[in-house]
């Protein structure tokens, strides 16, 4: 019989942490605002605090001892509140995903966080356990997700029998480890670098108004009197700092990855400061996503992400990285190891001829646009025109990479937005197919086709714009049940 | 080249569409009283008044005759055991399948103009989507979603 548990008592300083953070902004600001006429009493401040302090940790304490959680007749049963009690019991077979992290403070005591995700709710984890041994947090696992058919009866064994059984597993499986050379590569070509730029862009505005007025005017003066060199210089350093930022924070977010695969279900672990580990179990799998970023594409290299029906993380749009980074030509190798339904051969038919123009004036147009504005307003605009030859190529590129091919159980679509993606969907995973012509696509006769799938806890839908006639009607009919219904009868 | 599908909704859905459309303008009007208080006060032209309420006119005709019926005439649905075809859609003609199997639940729901002409529109739910057949009469929308409920079920059953 299991007996109900406590989160380890680290938890304690961990929520009495939280809670000092949700109050940091609001006890700064009464600090500041709040003193109002009465001098810096200063007996009276230090005992406030210390009196804040020792109520936010007993706060802490007893949120800590009235969470408790049991796991009983496949049922996770939760109690928590102080003052409302809240009771939550949720079905192991409603269970998605278990995540198990362990952020700096957790790895501080050697301990792990462990979240549940259930099919629906939002986005927020349905249950978060912050503080637990990995023993316990591996125990929690198997019994929640494990093999759950199997596992029935070795769940009656004692809990060192079964953290021993896990270890077991562990070595007998397949694993696939991102080396140190990838992971630098990684960080060289990873696409952060945009992000990181647009923060120290706005961080530079930001700190203008923060400097005197003097300063600014000097400078001003200075940029206008001096050529273009220093602007250039400026944005130089600029770029390069942004690139080290974006290096480091993708070798600390994907240094150390490993998958590691038991039967079904791929265990992926990765982070140096934060280690985050997600299961994902191969049948949940909706489509498998191969993005070659425009930095990777000249080296050959592609990052691997999955959608599942559940987990997913949000940073990644729900998805979950697969490989970080892989050479797009042996990516079958390891892909045969990790998830060996998706390797097949995957020839891809390109768009009509007459598809290209649409895909060209899409792009000309607005650049088009922007330019001749820029002509207009601005001294050298003219310089600017030179964005409708990009456009045209850039067009034409996204014509040259969207495609579409199929096999009997899977679909698979290639399309360039700025990375050029091939999606790989099994046709069971298809919620619902949908295609869809303009006015305008009439004339030629072109088709959009969109392609709906479930990713984590909400829709996603890959698109293919100005297929043929025929690429659509051929995509109807292998799509449509009824008349693949209708080919069975034939045949038989 | 796969059929159209068959079935139409409700003509009804016709004048629903028609009441609607008529309301939205009204909202338009707003635009050429407000302009009429400004040029008395502002001494604006008067033609800009008259150009004004010669577009709301025009919005109202478009959006209480002319996109109902193509709306009414471009929408088709079937519903087979195995999926559930629609057609629809103004400028873009869309078509959309469904696969009984991943259907997850079917709703009908009526809201207060289409409850005063009998009808209900017919919401379908997959795990990703979500979609709607609009106006139907309120017998043949009961119908359909027991239909499809039922056959969503035993199409859970065969996988």
């Amino acid at each position: 019989m299991s007996r109900v548990k406590r989160l380890h008592p680290v938890a304690i300083f961990l929520l009495f942490l939280s809670a000092l953070r949700e109050l940091f902004i609001p006890l700064i600001a009464a600090f500041i605002f709040g003193r109002g006429a009465a001098s810096w009493d200063f007996p009276f401040t230090i005992y406030f605090i210390i009196g804040g302090f020792l109520f936010l940790f007993f706060y802490g304490y007893l949120k800590w001892l009235t969470f408790t959680y049991v796991i009983e007749e496949d049922e996770l049963k939760i109690k928590q509140g102080i003052l409302i009690k809240q009771q939550r019991f949720i079905r192991t077979e409603r269970i998605y995903s278990i995540d198990i992290t362990a952020g700096i403070l957790q790895r501080l005591f050697q301990l792990v966080a462990v979240k549940i995700e259930t099919a629906g709710g939002g986005i927020e984890p349905e249950v978060l356990l912050k503080a637990l041994t990995k023993k316990e947090a591996l125990l929690i696992k198997k019994q929640l997700l494990k093999e759950k058919v199997q596992v029935e009866n070795e769940m009656i064994d004692s809990a060192e029998d079964d953290v021993g059984h896990i270890i077991q597993l562990e070595q007998s499986q397949t694993k696939w480890v991102l080396s140190n050379k990838d992971l630098v590569i990684t960080a060289l070509t990873s696409s952060g670098i945009g992000l990181a730029f647009m923060a120290i862009l706005a961080l530079v505005t930001q700190l203008e108004g923060w400097v005197p007025d003097e300063w600014i005017v000097e400078t001003f003066g200075y940029l206008f009197h001096s050529s273009f060199i220093f602007i250039i210089v400026l944005i130089l350093t600029m770029i390069l700092l942004s690139w080290l930022i974006s290096i480091v924070g993708t070798v600390l977010k994907y240094g150390r990855f490993t998958i590691i695969k038991k039967g079904d279900e791929l265990e992926i672990t990765r982070g140096i400061l934060e280690r985050r580990q997600l299961t994902l179990s191969l049948n949940r799998i909706t489509a498998i996503r191969v993005v070659e970023s425009v930095l990777r594409q000249p080296f050959g290299l592609v990052t691997v992400y999955v959608e599942s029906a559940g987990g997913g993380s949000k940073d990644e749009q729900l998805s979950t990285v697969l490989f970080p980074i892989v050479n797009k030509k042996s990516i079958y190798e390891p892909l045969k190891q990790i998830a060996p339904d998706f390797v097949f051969d995957q020839p891809i038919e390109p768009l009509p001829r007459r598809a290209w123009i649409r895909y060209v004036i899409r792009k000309v147009v607005p650049a088009a646009l922007i330019a001749g504005l820029i002509t207009y307003f601005m001294p050298y605009g003219y310089v600017a025109m030179i964005l409708i030859p990009m456009a045209i190529l850039y067009g034409n590129l996204q014509f040259k990479n969207g495609g579409i091919g199929r096999n009997k159980g899977y679909l698979w679509i290639s399309f360039r937005t700025v990375s050029r993606t091939l999606v790989i969907i099994p046709k069971q995973r298809i919620q619902a197919l949908e295609v869809r012509q303009s006015f305008v696509q009439q004339i030629r006769s072109l088709f959009t086709i969109q392609v709906s799938i479930l990713s984590s806890i909400i829709g996603k839908s890959f698109r293919l714009v100005d297929v043929s006639e025929k690429q659509k009607e051929d995509l109807l009919s292998w799509f449509s049940y009824k008349e693949n219904e209708k080919e069975l009868n034939h045949e038989e | 080249m796969r059929p159209i599908p068959s079935q139409k909704i409700s003509k009804s859905a016709l004048k629903v569409w028609r009441m609607t459309g008529a309301l939205e303008s009204m909202v338009y009007l707003a635009i050429p009283v407000a302009y009429h208080f400004m040029y008395n006060f502002f001494q604006w032209p008067v033609w800009i008044f008259w150009l004004l309420i010669v577009v709301v006119a025009v919005i109202a005709v478009i959006k209480s005759f002319v996109i109902p019926t193509i709306r009414w005439r471009r929408w088709r649905y079937d519903v087979y055991d195995t999926e559930v075809d629609l057609q629809f859609g103004l400028i873009i003609v869309r078509r959309v399948l469904i696969p009984m199997i991943r259907v997850q639940h079917v709703d009908t729901r009526q809201g207060p103009l289409l409850r005063k002409y009998g009808l209900a529109t017919v919401t379908i739910t997959t795990a990703a989507t979500v979609h709607q057949i609009p106006a139907l009469s309120e017998e043949r929308a009961a119908n359909l979603r027991d239909r499809i409920s039922k056959l969503a079920t035993e199409a859970d059953e065969d996988v």
